[in-house]
């Protein structure tokens, strides 16, 4: 087996290429390892300015992350012009939900030095190895909007089971109690919807009158669990609610295209849905009920707190955005028909949130909209 | 006098043969210096184990993928075959790690049946590994219906095993590549393998078999579509059979970019984990350079497309 | 290394000085026949070749030669008959030592040359270093049939000229511990003349060792020069067999039943004179380029011209100046079409029909507003297809043509178009003697009509179908001939006179 470089140009490119990368990596490794270790101690004790915020986000494709990362975008630029933070970036991975993506993408963040990291994962256990990874470089990790297997980070969340909760009990009341529901599940195979549905099964439980004619897969979103329940419709008699999560403008259009009358359903809560409750008068115990995009503020002071040295709980669930009838004209008037609900954190809001979560006491209520002004 | 002008011919021809994977070398050594201009840290071996590290899974599918290319056929499932050993990683092997092993073995045996069905019952490589992905996503969502899992012990410390200067994804990423130069460009199955996809009249005429080879490379596919799932399993620390769907167009681009071509009977194994670091750089360098997440997908299709344009006017000049 | 023992040949029999009849068989064929599907390939073969002697075997594309070569060589097995290999019923083992070097060469192109060796004669290379034993191997051998050859172990094939390829391929067939049999099928057809010297040279040297030799070929006084014995193909049965001593090319013509038209026949040659007259449709004026020196030439309105030479002198640079007029010192007054010569890998589209792969060039001229007619399509189809008497028809795939008819569906295709320039490169490589005879009047008849055709050909014969004749050789015209100047014998006396024709 001989080596004959001079016959072999490209072998000889590429080997060219791959020593030269080696070569860089110890020659630089040898001059840089101590001073980029210096500088991440340096950085998360603030030493050379304001703290530099890196924001991961799994996904972007749908409207609940668009307007969780224009809060945070917000609230940042806003924390940057008060002097708390010195920089934030803001990274979203490309495609569709993959945590390969997500994980290549912190890892080029982690590349700039952040002081705090804050993730809004697309899997709950896959990026365990990245965040470890981030925290052994001392780098504040704060994972929002669902769990994660991560004992280093701290974890912000809203309870997939209030949100079960909620979807389900308000709208079982407002039909009283009896009749027949379609129940719409998530985006089914991943761990919230396990959850859901599982909370959903034991409120159904209690209401012995209720009887369950479909179960569809809407996957949290408004197109596709149209699709579903049109496809079932034929199927059965007559519908007095849709128990789903955060799909019931696609519902409700379901039903109206097939010509009959709009159940109770759970909307989104995001201004196209609430605007078509409102208009149509669709007044028969609907609710609208999603998760929180504000997280992603709550997240940031959290970090902030978490530089600043404050004791903070490790795990702590935030209170889901829950619109009922009474509060929904004040929602549909200043929300725009693509931007979701928030809770508008601040930085002493937060507080007492928090306290709360230490205290175990009542969950802090934001204010609606309409009493902000 | 013919025979005097004629040694420059070869010469030029393996130059131009050379072309694509010295093109892709050169748009990795501009993107490694971007990446250093904008961070500095970038060159650290910290630095480079971070931009590398999430490459190498990628770079060892581009070889299996490059593998079947070399004997003519594609490998449309080799992203969900991955996610499937993810899978299998962070469940059998945990719970019970020589089921686990039997099951990673019987995988690799799966590659070489579906090798066998493809020549006897004369599919298209095309269809038969699309349905075989669909299989893989199956077998996987049956086992693990939502990601998770935890990934045993010693595969998670070879993922977060770090030497002391020398960046710790140059290692995998290079034995791999010697590994499949040996087998081949080196060896006799090798010779066998890019012999089908040259020409298999030949082969026949020459009372070779080609079944051998076709099964030959489809478990050395298998093989090495292990190994690239056990060390994304190290990395994401989990399993998800979706985690590696887009590996699948992802290795071809790679393979393409190294310089393998469609029609089979070319091997590229350096030229394939060029092309695989190439590609997996690309989004390193994006959000190093602030380009906005919703045009990655596009900017990176657009510096694939200049590669292989620039692929394309070497050879031209060369020819 | 035992691969490379051959030429001092264990195998020799000893009484060398015995007439050819006298000596032992090494291969068979007693009442062999073979079908694939309706087609008789084989009707009934009965063909002895005898140890040390060379056998020539002749006969139209299409009377059963490849068949009649696969079946001796052991890669096909018979219908009916026998096959014996020393006088024994052979099995695979025994045909190890029967070697075929094919005419579309058997190698893989993706492959180094070395490479290629290991596929083929791997039973004679050691499990390790293998790559090492075949290239010196292969060297030494080639080496020893083509001297200056130019070929490196380590090339890959696709890189090589038609013409080492060749030569690879049959070096390749010769790479064996023990060689009984050789079947050399249409060798010389891509191989420059003094690589055929060689390699009938050592074709001598094999036989005097004790190995038999099959040749096939179309060049009739080339296996009359080289053979022992000539055996005529004819429909799939040996129809003759006569020692090749005392025979002449019109006389073994015959045996295979062509009616060869002599040029003068087909003669509705133009005037000569008539050539300087004409409406100039293209020209090259002083062309210097890879493989050309201060080329000039010209094509005139219904003139057929001939590119001459020992092959690869420039004839095909010209073409390529012709079909693609890009420089400044070539002009080209009309539309062109090619006929390339290498039918296997550029010509026919296999998946199509006769009648879809005869259309495509003409489809554009056929059709109106964009819209295809199949009507007038299908009308000129016909027309051609009977023209050419193409087998099968206009439905039948292309792939299902013996390779003479193919070859005549390429050619119409360049003749159905509305070209005004039609550039012929080496177009009847390997095309039997009745097709060939059909393309000849094709090509004045079309001439007539007013086209120009520039055609070159490797077979100096041909060229008495010319109105013109350029002379190449290392990239220069060297002589320019015209009416009854053109004789295969001037067109060889200008191509090797080192003085060039000045004439």
């Amino acid at each position: 087996m001989h080596m004959r470089p001079t016959r072999r140009p490209w072998r000889a490119a590429s080997a060219a290429a791959i020593s030269a990368l080696a070569v860089l990596a110890a020659g630089c490794g040898s001059g840089g390892s101590g001073s980029a270790t210096a500088d991440a101690a340096g950085g998360s004790a603030g030493g050379g300015g304001k703290p530099f915020i890196a924001l991961s986000n799994g996904f972007i494709g749908n409207g609940w992350r668009q307007t969780m990362i224009a809060k945070f975008e917000a609230a940042a630029e806003q924390a940057k012009t008060d002097g708390l933070i010195g920089k934030y970036k803001v990274v979203n991975a490309p495609g569709e939900n993959s945590a390969t993506e997500q994980v290549a993408q912190i890892k080029s963040l982690l590349l700039q030095k952040p002081d705090a990291l804050l993730i809004d994962p697309a899997s709950p256990t896959a990026l365990q190895p990245v965040i470890q990874q981030a925290c052994t470089a001392g780098v504040k990790v704060v994972v929002f909007d669902s769990a994660i297997d991560a004992p280093c980070a701290h974890v912000l969340q809203n309870s997939f089971v209030d949100w079960a909760t909620y979807a389900a009990k308000p709208l079982l009341e407002g039909i009283g109690g009896k009749g027949s529901v379609i129940v719409s599940r998530g985006v089914v195979g991943s761990q919230p919807e396990a959850e859901m549905l599982d909370t959903t099964k034991k409120i159904l439980a209690d209401y012995p009158g209720v009887k369950t004619v479909a179960t569809v897969t809407g996957m949290c979103d408004g197109a596709t669990a149209q699709k579903a329940v049109l496809g079932v419709l034929s199927s059965v008699p007559k519908v007095d609610g849709v128990i789903g999560c955060g799909d019931g403008y696609g519902v409700a259009q379901a039903f109206a295209t097939a010509g009959k009358p709009v159940p109770a359903v759970d909307f989104e809560t995001n201004g196209r849905a609430l605007s078509y409750w409102r208009d149509n008068k669709i007044d028969n115990g609907s609710v609208a009920v999603m998760s929180d995009p504000g997280q992603s503020v709550a997240a940031l002071w959290e970090a902030l707190d978490l530089l600043g040295g404050k004791d903070v709980p490790k795990q702590m669930t935030f209170p889901i955005v829950l619109i009922e009838q009474k509060d929904r004209d004040a929602w549909a008037s200043v929300l725009k028909p693509d931007e979701y609900a928030a809770w508008p954190w601040t930085q002493e809001l937060f507080r007492q949130q928090v306290e709360a979560v230490k205290t175990g006491g009542k969950p802090v209520q934001p204010p609606i909209p309409s009493a902000v002004g | 006098m013919a025979q005097l002008l004629a040694p420059a011919l070869p010469d030029r021809a393996r130059m131009r043969r050379s072309a694509p994977a010295a093109v892709s070398a050169v748009a990795l050594i501009a993107m490694i210096g971007v990446c250093s201009s904008l961070q500095p840290g970038v060159l650290t071996v910290e630095g480079l184990t971070l931009v590398l590290s999430a490459t190498v899974p990628l770079v060892i599918a581009a070889q299996a993928q490059m593998t079947l290319m070399a004997v003519g056929d594609i490998d449309l499932g080799i992203g969900n075959f991955v996610g499937l050993v993810t899978v299998v990683s962070a469940t059998l092997l945990v719970s019970s790690p020589l089921v686990g092993a039997l099951v990673l073995a019987g995988l690799v045996a799966a590659y070489a049946v579906l090798g066998l069905l493809i020549h006897l019952r004369e599919v298209p490589a095309l269809i038969a590994t699309l349905g075989a992905s669909f299989v893989w996503l199956g077998l996987g969502l049956f086992l693990l219906p939502t990601p998770g899992g935890t990934t045993p012990g010693w595969l998670a410390s070879f993922g977060a095993w770090q030497p002391a200067g020398f960046p710790a994804p140059l290692l995998p990423i290079l034995v791999v590549a010697l590994l499949v130069y040996l087998l081949t460009a080196r060896s006799a199955a090798g010779v066998r393998m890019r012999g089908l996809g040259s020409n298999p009249v030949a082969l026949r005429r020459a009372g070779l078999r080609p079944l051998t080879s076709r099964v030959i490379a489809y478990a050395t596919a298998g093989a090495l579509g292990v190994l690239s799932g056990l060390v994304l399993a190290s990395q994401t620390g989990g399993g998800d059979v979706s985690s590696a769907s887009s590996y699948t167009l992802m290795t071809v681009a790679a393979v393409i970019l190294g310089g393998g071509s469609f029609s089979g009977g070319n091997a590229v194994p350096w030229g394939a984990a060029i092309g695989g670091v190439t590609l997996g750089l690309v989004s390193v360098v994006l959000s190093l350079l602030d380009v906005r997440s919703d045009m990655q997908s596009a900017v990176q299709g657009v510096i694939v497309l200049a590669v292989l344009a620039g692929r394309v006017v070497v050879g031209k000049v060369l020819r | 290394m035992h691969v490379d023992n051959l030429p001092a040949g264990g195998t020799a029999p000893p009484e060398t000085d015995t007439g050819p009849a006298a000596r032992p068989p090494v291969v068979t064929a007693r009442g062999v026949t073979k079908a694939y599907g309706r087609t008789r390939a084989l009707t009934g073969v009965d063909l002895e070749v005898r140890a040390g002697e060379v056998l020539g075997l002749v006969g139209h594309n299409g009377a059963g030669k490849s068949t009649l070569m696969r079946v001796l060589a052991g890669l096909e097995a018979c219908d009916t008959g026998t096959v014996l290999v020393h006088g024994s019923r052979a099995s695979a083992e025994d045909f190890r030592s029967v070697r075929m070097a094919y005419q579309e060469t058997s190698l893989c192109p993706d492959l180094t040359v070395a490479e290629n060796m290991w596929v083929s004669s791997r039973h004679c290379l050691p499990r390790l270093g293998w790559r090492r034993a075949a290239s010196d191997a292969v060297r030494r051998r080639l080496d020893e049939m083509f001297p200056g050859h130019g070929v490196s172990p380590r090339d890959r094939v696709e890189d090589l000229s038609l013409a080492r390829r060749q030569m690879v391929e049959i070096a390749r067939a010769c790479l064996v511990d023990r060689l009984d049999l050789l079947i050399l099928d249409e060798p010389t057809e891509s191989l420059g003349p003094d690589a055929a010297r060689s390699l009938y040279a050592y074709v001598r040297r094999l036989t005097e060792t004790g190995t038999a030799v099959l040749l096939i070929s179309h060049r009739i006084r080339e296996v009359l020069s080289v053979a022992d014995r000539v055996a005529v193909l004819r429909d799939g049965a040996v129809t003759a067999e006569r020692p090749a001593a005392g025979l002449g090319e019109p006389d073994v013509l015959e045996l295979m039943g062509a009616h060869v038209a002599t040029p003068a026949a087909t003669g509705t040659r133009a005037a000569a004179g008539g050539a300087a007259a004409r409406e100039t449709v293209a020209e090259l004026r002083g062309a210097t380029g890879p493989g050309l020196r201060e080329v000039t030439l010209r094509v005139g309105r219904g003139e057929v011209v001939g590119l001459a030479g020992l092959a690869g002198q420039g004839q095909q640079e010209v073409l390529e100046r012709l079909w693609r007029p890009v420089r400044r010192d070539t002009t080209v007054k009309v539309t062109r079409a090619y006929v390339p010569g290498d039918r296997q890998r550029s010509g026919v589209l296999p998946l199509w029909s006769v009648g879809d792969n005869l259309i495509v060039t003409a489809l554009r001229g056929i059709a109106r507003r964009g819209l295809r007619r199949p009507a007038e399509e299908r009308a000129v189809v016909g027309d051609w297809v009977k023209r050419l008497a193409i087998r099968g028809g206009a439905e039948a795939g292309i792939t299902e043509l013996s390779g003479g008819n193919q070859q005549k569906v390429i050619v119409a295709r360049a003749f159905a178009s509305p070209a005004g320039l039609v550039l012929l490169d080496d177009p009847f490589r390997g095309v039997d003697v009745h097709t060939k005879t059909d393309l000849y009047r094709l090509i004045r008849e079309e001439a007539a009509k007013g086209r120009s055709i520039v055609w070159y050909s490797s077979e100096n014969a041909e060229m008495a179908h010319c109105d013109r004749v350029y002379v190449f050789r290392a990239g220069r015209i060297v002589a320019e001939l015209t009416g009854e100047e053109i004789s295969e014998e001037r067109i060889i006396a200008v191509s090797f006179n080192e003085d060039g024709g000045n004439d």
